[in-house]
C-alpha cells in the first residue's frame, strides 16, 4: 500500500492505529520503521492506546511479534543501500510471525530517511524491488510525507502508484476526471506536464507543452457533453496541428467535433499581444466565444489554453499573470452576467519551474487557479507548498 | 541563396513584415520553419557568406518592411565567433540596419559574456541555440514592446533585482526621466556605496539638471540607510539598535507624495528605493517583513521599485522569496 500523509503526526497516529488493528484484530505479528519517533516513544505510544504493559511489550519485541526499528538501522545499516537485504528483513520478520502463529507481517515503513538524505532514487528501485509475488505474507504501507511526495517527478510518482495495490492518499490527491459529471463548470484548472527534453536541435520542446492524454481527453468528455470546446494552443501554429488534434479525439463523429470544437489558429497573435500586454485578441475571443455559445445554444464551454506557459518560458512572468487573471475576470463575467459554465484548463510544461527566477513565479501561477493537477489529472491538495501564502494574501488585499 | 519560409511569394500580402535571419544553416531552419505559419510576418534567410550581397542589393521597399534581424553565430562555437569576417558583416550589419532591433544567437551560454565583451551585443539581444519559431515569436514581442520601466504605472510596487550598482544607477536614472515626462516626481533612495559624484556624472551623462529638478520639485534624493532604518538606544546597554520604524517611513512617504501633489502639482510620487542597508545591518528578516506590509498595488499615486541585490536575494529562504515575490505587483528576478 501506498500513504502518502499531510503531516509526520498523522503518519505516526495513522500508522500507529494501522499496526493496531493487525495486531488485535487480525493475529498479525507487527513491524514500525520510523525515526519522527525514538523506540521509546513508539512503545509508550503503543503502551497508551493499545492497552498492553509495558512488560508484556517486552515479551512480545522479544518474540519478534512487536518489532520496532529505527529507519536508519533498518535501511541503511551497511554503506550501500541494499534492496535485497531490506526484502529479506521483511521476509524473516514475516516467516518468524509464522513460526509464532502469527497470519503474517502487518508493517509500516516511514521513508522520510530517504529524503532527508537526498536518496529519492533509491526508495523508487526498492519500491521497484517489490513484486505481488513476493512468497512471504507481508501487508505493507510504505509512508510519505506528502512535502517529500511532491519532490518527485511525475514519473516517479506514477512508479508509486502503479507499483502499489492500494493507494491510501487521504484525499490528498483528487483527479480532475473524477468529478460525478457535469464538471464543476466554473474551474479555472492548471495542469503541470512533464516533457522529456530532447537533445535534438528544437528548443520548442520546452517552448511547448506536451498533448497529454488528460487534455484530449477533457476535450474529448466536453464534446461528448455537447458542450462547446475552444483550444488555444501554440502548437496550432503548426499547419498540419489541427487536423491531427482532431484525428486524436475518438468517439465523436466528424461532424459533432466540427460543431462543437473551436480550434483558434492564430496563437502566434495572442502571445506576442499579450508579451506586450495588449490583451485585445482575447477580448476579440471572449467575444467570439460568447456569441457561438449564444448561437449554438451552449450553456457549458471548456477551454484549453497554453499560451501562459509560452510567456512563463520566455520570463514575461508579469504578462502570463496578466493573461491568467483576465481569464479569472473572464469566466466570471460570463457566468455571472450570461449564465455560461465555463472550465479553462491552462497548461504549463513542469520542466520549466525547475531553476530560479522561474521557481519562485510558481505561487504566482498557482494563486490564479482553482485547481491545480499533474498530467494524469492528479489534484494537488490545497494545503500544499503550491497554495501556500493563499490565505495571506487574500487576508492583506481585504485589509487594504 | 535568398529564401524565403513561404514557397509563394505572390500569397504574401505587400504589408507583411520580413525578418532576416542571416545563418549557415538554413537548410535546418527551412525544415523546422515551413512547418509553420507566423501571421503577417515572412522570414527571409540568408548564407553568411551572401550576406554583404544581400545588403548591397537591398532596396528601400524591403527595407522598410524589415522588423528585425537574428544573426545566427552558434554554428561552429568559438570560430565562428572569431573570425574575423564574422565580426565585419556584424559591423556591417550594424552600421546599415542601425534603425532595427538585431539578434544573436549563440552556440551556448558560456559564450554569452565573451560576445557582450566584445561588444557585439547586450545580454537583452542574446538566445541561446538551439532556437525554435517559438524563439521567433518571442523577439517579434520583444521588438514590438515597450520598454518595462515605461510600462510601470502609479500604484505599482516592484521588485527589481540587480546585479551591478552600474545597472541600478542606470535603471533609476531611466526612472526618473519616465517622471519627468509624466510630471511626477521621483524619490531616489541610495544605497551608500554609490557616491554622489558618481550620480552626477552620470545624471550629466543623460543631460539632467540635478538641481533644476530639485527646484522643480521632480526629484529628491535620500540615502535608504537615513530613510529607512532608526537607531534606538536600548535600555541598560550602551549600544544602539538599528530597527525599522514602519510607522515613520510611511509617514515620509505620505508627506513627501502631499508636498508633491499638493504644493507642488505633480500627479504622483515615483520612489526608486535600494534596499542593501537591510542586508548590511543584518535586518534580512525584518527587510521581508517590512516589503510584505506593502500591498501589491497601492491605493495612492504611489509607484514603487524596490531595487535588491542579486546576492542579497539569495540569502533569503525560498518562503521568503516566496512572500516577496506576493506582495509585489510586477516582479523583475
Amino acid at each position: 500500500m501506498l500513504g502518502v500523509y499531510s503531516s509526520p503526526q498523522r503518519k505516526i497516529e495513522e500508522g500507529l492505529e494501522y499496526l493496531r488493528i493487525g495486531f488485535e484484530e487480525k493475529n498479525e505479528a507487527i513491524l514500525m520503521v520510523t525515526d519522527e519517533l525514538t523506540k521509546d516513544e513508539v512503545r509508550n505510544a503503543i503502551i497508551k492506546k493499545w492497552k498492553i504493559s509495558s512488560d508484556d511489550l517486552a515479551d512480545l519485541e522479544r518474540d519478534g511479534i512487536i518489532n520496532i526499528k529505527s529507519s536508519r538501522k533498518f535501511y541503511f545499516s551497511t554503506k550501500i543501500i541494499d534492496c535485497g537485504k531490506i526484502v529479506k528483513q521483511y521476509s524473516d520478520l514475516a516467516n518468524k510471525a509464522i513460526e509464532k502463529g502469527k497470519k503474517g507481517l502487518r508493517a509500516f515503513a516511514d521513508v522520510r530517511l530517504f529524503f532527508e538524505r537526498g536518496y529519492e532514487k533509491y526508495v523508487i528501485e526498492i519500491e521497484k524491488s517489490f513484486s505481488p509475488s513476493d512468497d512471504f505474507p507481508l501487508t505493507v504501507i510504505c509512508a510519505y510525507d506528502l512535502d517529500d511526495f511532491e519532490k518527485l517527478d511525475q514519473q516517479s510518482r506514477k512508479i508509486l502508484f502503479d507499483h502499489h495495490n492500494f493507494h491510501l492518499t487521504n484525499n490528498l490527491f483528487g483527479n480532475i476526471f473524477d468529478y460525478s459529471p457535469p464538471l464543476d463548470l466554473t474551474e479555472h484548472i492548471c495542469m503541470y506536464c512533464e516533457k522529456e527534453l530532447q537533445s535534438s536541435s528544437s528548443s520548442s520542446s520546452s517552448s511547448s507543452v506536451p498533448i497529454t492524454n488528460s487534455l484530449l481527453r477533457y476535450i474529448d468528455e466536453g464534446l461528448q457533453q455537447n458542450q462547446l470546446c475552444v483550444y488555444l494552443s501554440m502548437h496550432n501554429m503548426k499547419n498540419d496541428h489541427p487536423k491531427t488534434i482532431i484525428s486524436q479525439l475518438t468517439n465523436l463523429k466528424d461532424y459533432q467535433k466540427e460543431k462543437n470544437f473551436m480550434i483558434i489558429k492564430n496563437s502566434d497573435d495572442y502571445y506576442i499581444s499579450a508579451a506586450c500586454e495588449n490583451l485585445k485578441p482575447f477580448e476579440d475571443l471572449k467575444k467570439q466565444i460568447f456569441e457561438k455559445a449564444i448561437l449554438d445554444n451552449k450553456k457549458e464551454i471548456r477551454i484549453v489554453c497554453d499560451i501562459p506557459n509560452l510567456l512563463f518560458k520566455n520570463k514575461h512572468f508579469d504578462q502570463c499573470i496578466a493573461v491568467e487573471e483576465w481569464w479569472d475576470q473572464t469566466i466570471e463575467e460570463l457566468n455571472k452576467k450570461y449564465g455560461l459554465s465555463v472550465s479553462l484548463l491552462c497548461l504549463y510544461n513542469s520542466n520549466n519551474f525547475q531553476d530560479a527566477p522561474f521557481k519562485h513565479q510558481r505561487s504566482r501561477i498557482n494563486n490564479n487557479h482553482t485547481t491545480i493537477c499533474d498530467s494524469e489529472g492528479i489534484v494537488y491538495p490545497k494545503s500544499s507548498k503550491f497554495d501556500l501564502l493563499k490565505g495571506e494574501r487574500i487576508e492583506k488585499e481585504g485589509g487594504r | 541563396m535568398l529564401e524565403d519560409i513561404r514557397k509563394n511569394n505572390n500569397e504574401i500580402p505587400n504589408n507583411n513584415k520580413t525578418i532576416l535571419l542571416v545563418t549557415d544553416s538554413i537548410q535546418h531552419y527551412q525544415q523546422q520553419f515551413n512547418n509553420y505559419n507566423i501571421n503577417n510576418y515572412k522570414i527571409t534567410f540568408v548564407n553568411w557568406n551572401d550576406i554583404l550581397t544581400f545588403i548591397t542589393n537591398n532596396n528601400d521597399t524591403k527595407c522598410k518592411n524589415l522588423e528585425l534581424i537574428i544573426l545566427d553565430i552558434s554554428t561552429s562555437e568559438d570560430a565562428q565567433i572569431n573570425k574575423e569576417s564574422t565580426t565585419t558583416n556584424v559591423e556591417e550589419i550594424k552600421k546599415i540596419f542601425y534603425d532595427k532591433r538585431i539578434f544573436f544567437i549563440l552556440p551556448s551560454e558560456s559564450v554569452i559574456e565573451k560576445v557582450v565583451s566584445m561588444g557585439i551585443c547586450t545580454k537583452e539581444d542574446i538566445r541561446i541555440h538551439p532556437f525554435s519559431i517559438f524563439d521567433v515569436i518571442d523577439l517579434i514581442s520583444t521588438t514590438n514592446k515597450k520598454e518595462r520601466l515605461y510600462r510601470l504605472q502609479l500604484k505599482d510596487h516592484c521588485m527589481h533585482t540587480y546585479s551591478s550598482p552600474h545597472d541600478k544607477v542606470k535603471d533609476a536614472i531611466r526612472f526618473l526621466k519616465i517622471g519627468i515626462e509624466n510630471n511626477e516626481a521621483t524619490l531616489l533612495l541610495l544605497d551608500k556605496d554609490i557616491k554622489e559624484s558618481y550620480l552626477k556624472s552620470q545624471m550629466a551623462s543623460h543631460n539632467i539638471d540635478i538641481r533644476k529638478l530639485q527646484d522643480d520639485g521632480l526629484l529628491k534624493i535620500a540615502y535608504s540607510e537615513d530613510w529607512y532604518l532608526s537607531t534606538n538606544q536600548k535600555n541598560n546597554t550602551n549600544k544602539n539598535k538599528i530597527t525599522i520604524d514602519n510607522e515613520k517611513i510611511y509617514a515620509q512617504f505620505f508627506n513627501l507624495l502631499d508636498q508633491a501633489t499638493k504644493k507642488e502639482e505633480k500627479k504622483g510620487l515615483r520612489i526608486f528605493g535600494m534596499m542593501d542597508c537591510f542586508f548590511e545591518h543584518g535586518l534580512v528578516d525584518e527587510i521581508v517583513d517590512y516589503d510584505c506590509m506593502m500591498p501589491p498595488k497601492f491605493n495612492k499615486s504611489i509607484l514603487s521599485i524596490c531595487a535588491y541585490n542579486d546576492k542579497h536575494i539569495a540569502q533569503l529562504s525560498e518562503d521568503q522569496i516566496r512572500k516577496l515575490i506576493l506582495t509585489h505587483s510586477k516582479v523583475w528576478i
